[in-house]
């Protein structure tokens, strides 16, 4: 019977082990991800297949149809992948030398990371030779590696705004006007001083921001200048900190409510009229307070932020390995959708997105004619398109530590938003971030 | 027929039917060997595979070596992997006695000969057990919310609380809480095991002692629990190798409604090995290698605990 059982725990023990690693194995190819695909393209055009990083409400399957009219020759082939799955499904495909597809579509805070990697066409050289002044001028040398090739493009503006509660910035600032408020928040310690000014008004009824991931995300947006990691040492004092100590502040005066960003009780609360700022990159003006806003009438305003702001951004490459017809396919795509009026048109028709292409910063593109009822009649997408022309809008030069620099640092909010120390946040960080990165020099 | 006509016509059906000869030892062998091969290709392979990769600094974009057992000293002074340790050690000694206690009290009442609809309440008791993580996730995601969850609210009611509880956001509710959503879970499937088990203890040994006057209790201590001896061992094993598995309910309970997972919840409160190793090896900068390592230590660890367990509870038999 001993040596049954012996026996017995031991197989249960590699039976459960071996499982889970299959299974994790497994998990990058997805169940989740649908395909379109028809079988192959026996009717003479050049199929390119994109792994698309996000459901049916990414770009690409919302411009695909536009573009197929336009180019009668190439058909898109999509795989789309769960955004949760898409980078994980790539990082694989390339450490177990996978075929990838002819398009890669990442996310912008992964982009450190893809960079680093010797694989992707130079779309700044022959045969491509991409104009780079089509993009707006932010955008170009956060695409380019080290060696200073341009191997992605971005197809959306990144630009982040703040939006605010019309209602309650009347009746605690006298005015619901973007530039007068812009003008009102033109320093952090703005928020802070008129934020605790309102939190005493109210009875600690009304907040500055919803969560501290709320205020993080509005500040993170804004550390543009320098890279969180130099050479090998990790370099966040200032810029985490500043954050940090930003969030210390507004939890001590009692500006901070206590939701999770995301979580349903945070959704239900954009309903509810008790939180004046939401961090708004360009998407959250429909996905984020529209769709998720039941009372609506035009409830929201955005201004500008203190300081040129972008956060996150669709990013596509294209493998060298891939076959050179359909390098040249996949880059008429690209060049359509990144650089191009029509694409750029496609894009906001079809999507309600601003593309990152530079023709759209003129101020007769159309683009500063829109007006949105769900924003008081404000024309949004202008402020925007202010937001890219700022001298200080750029994209943080990019380490392939960010994303994991960001979810070490976004898991100690929930702590900060109860009453964690900034300093004490700080460490936490560093030494979440000396465990999972033992070759980064951190002091 | 005579015999010896029986005889060649059974010589002819021999040598029609069998092309290949399989001797009477090597049948065994034969039969179980698609199954030995789907063994091996899948479950053996991988783990030694599993092994030789612990033993490199496999990644992306760089060439492999081989840095012999750094993995597994590197473990050692991993704060992450201690706290995960310290973490699911917490999770197997709470929750594997009650588990167990809970399993045997339900089953206790199921088997029951004077209830009424028990096998309508044994399909409700097992349903935990059939919903998807996801499902279990979003639902409790629900109930332990701070501002609007029931299990709040229901607590300010009564007066056992004033201000509202953080689940998700400090690290004892966040242990409290998984403790919870994995009990209301496996306690009905534990409980089928103790079912099946009380079943088939003789009604006679039951009746016997009812003759002699044996109340409830008694009959629960000196009948039922010495006959479920052995179930209850496999029940305590397999319990507690499950637990070291907690992995999917976790990262449903920490993600938020746009796809973003808190790894390891407030403060790493609920990270496990297991979750650990998935962080590790499919994160945005995957370092294959370690996380082979984390696989194989985590693999270790429940081999002997597993040990260690039969040991306690086969240690009469």
């Amino acid at each position: 019977m001993k040596k049954f059982k012996k026996v017995m725990a031991g197989f249960l023990a590699i039976a459960c082990v071996a499982t889970l690693l299959g299974g994790c194995g497994g998990k990058a190819g997805g169940d989740d991800a649908k395909t379109n695909d028809d079988g192959g393209s026996g009717n003479g055009k050049t199929k390119v297949t994109i792994w698309v990083n996000g459901g049916e409400d990414a770009y690409v399957p919302m411009v695909k149809e536009a573009f197929e009219k336009t180019h009668e020759d190439i058909e898109l082939d999509l795989l789309l992948v769960p955004q949760e799955e898409s980078f994980q499904k790539i990082m694989t495909t390339i450490s177990t030398g996978g075929e990838l597809p002819d398009i890669v579509d990442v996310n912008l805070d992964n982009l450190g990371q893809i960079l680093e990697m010797d694989l992707w066409e130079d779309l700044s050289a022959e045969p491509y030779n991409f104009d780079k002044s089509k993009l707006i001028s932010y955008m170009p040398e956060a695409l380019s590696n080290e060696k200073g090739e341009m191997v992605a493009l971005m197809a959306d503006l990144t630009t982040c705004a703040v939006a605010y509660d019309r209602a309650l910035a009347k009746q605690y600032f006298g005015t619901d006007d973007p530039d007068e408020l812009a003008a009102m928040f033109a320093t952090m310690q703005d928020y802070i001083d008129n934020g605790k000014k309102v939190t005493q008004e109210s009875d600690g009824k009304v907040f500055t921001f919803a969560s501290a991931q709320d205020a993080w995300g509005m500040l993170y947006a804004e550390v543009v200048d320098k890279p969180l990691v130099s050479g090998n040492k990790l370099d966040i004092d200032e810029s985490i900190g500043d954050i940090f100590r930003f969030i210390e502040e507004l939890q001590k005066n009692g500006s901070l409510n206590l939701y999770e960003q995301w979580s349903g009780e945070w959704v239900n609360n954009i309903s509810d009229s008790t939180t004046l700022f939401y961090s708004c990159p360009l998407w959250f003006v429909e996905w984020g307070l529209v769709s998720n806003d039941s009372v609506g009438g035009g409830r929201w305003g955005i201004m500008t932020p203190s300081n040129g702001a972008t956060s996150g951004g669709e990013i596509f490459l294209i493998p060298k390995a891939a076959a050179d017809d359909k390098k040249q396919a996949a880059y008429t795509f690209l060049e359509w959708l990144c650089g191009s009026k029509e694409g750029a048109d496609a894009l906001y028709e079809s999507a309600g997105m601003i593309s990152g292409y530079s023709g759209n910063l003129d101020e007769d593109s159309g683009l500063y004619d829109t007006s949105k009822e769900a924003y008081g009649g404000q024309n949004t997408d202008g402020v925007f398109l202010d937001v890219a022309k700022m001298d200080s809008t750029r994209i943080r030069p990019l380490t392939k530590y960010d994303s994991g620099i960001f979810d070490s640092c976004t898991s100690v909010l929930l702590d900060l938003s109860q009453g964690m120390s900034a300093d004490d946040a700080l460490k936490q960080v560093k030494k979440d971030l000396a465990d999972k990165y033992p070759e980064l020099e951190i002091e | 027929m005579n015999k010896k006509e029986n005889e060649e016509s059974k010589g002819k059906g021999q040598k029609k039917s069998s092309g290949i000869r399989i001797s009477r030892k090597q049948f065994p062998y034969v039969a179980l060997a698609p199954y030995l091969l789907i063994y091996f290709a899948f479950s053996v392979f991988p783990l030694v595979a599993t092994l030789g990769i612990s033993m490199t600094d496999w990644t992306v974009g760089a060439e492999i070596h081989l840095v012999g057992i750094r993995n597994f000293v590197t473990l050692f002074t991993d704060g992450r992997f201690l706290t995960s340790l310290v973490n699911i050690f917490i999770f197997v000694l709470v929750i594997v006695p009650i588990e167990l206690l809970v399993g045997l009290v339900i089953a206790n009442i199921l088997t029951d000969r004077r209830m009424v609809g028990k096998n309508v309440f044994r399909l409700i008791n097992f349903l935990p057990y059939l919903l998807i993580p996801a499902a279990a996730g979003v639902i409790f995601g629900q109930f332990f919310g701070r501002q609007t969850g029931i299990v709040n609210r229901l607590l300010m009611q009564c007066g056992f609380i004033s201000d509202p509880i953080f689940w998700t956001g400090q690290v004892w509710p966040a242990r409290i809480m998984t403790i919870l959503i994995v009990l209301w879970k496996y306690c009905g499937y534990t409980s089928l095991f103790f079912i099946a088990g009380i079943t088939n203890i003789d009604r006679s040994v039951y009746e016997a002692a009812e003759l002699d006057g044996a109340n409830p209790v008694q009959k629960m201590f000196r009948i039922t629990l010495p006959m479920l001896k052995p179930v209850m061992n496999f029940v305590a094993l397999t319990t507690t190798i499950n637990t070291f598995q907690l992995f999917d309910e976790l990262v449903m309970l920490f993600s938020t409604t746009n796809g973003r997972v808190n790894v390891g919840g407030p403060s790493n409160a609920v990270l496990t090995p297991i979750w650990l190793m998935y962080d590790t090896a499919f994160s945005n900068l995957p370092r294959y290698g370690y996380a082979a390592a984390i696989a194989v230590m985590t693999f270790a660890i429940i081999a002997l605990v597993s040990f260690v367990v039969g040991k306690i509870t086969g240690k009469e038999e």
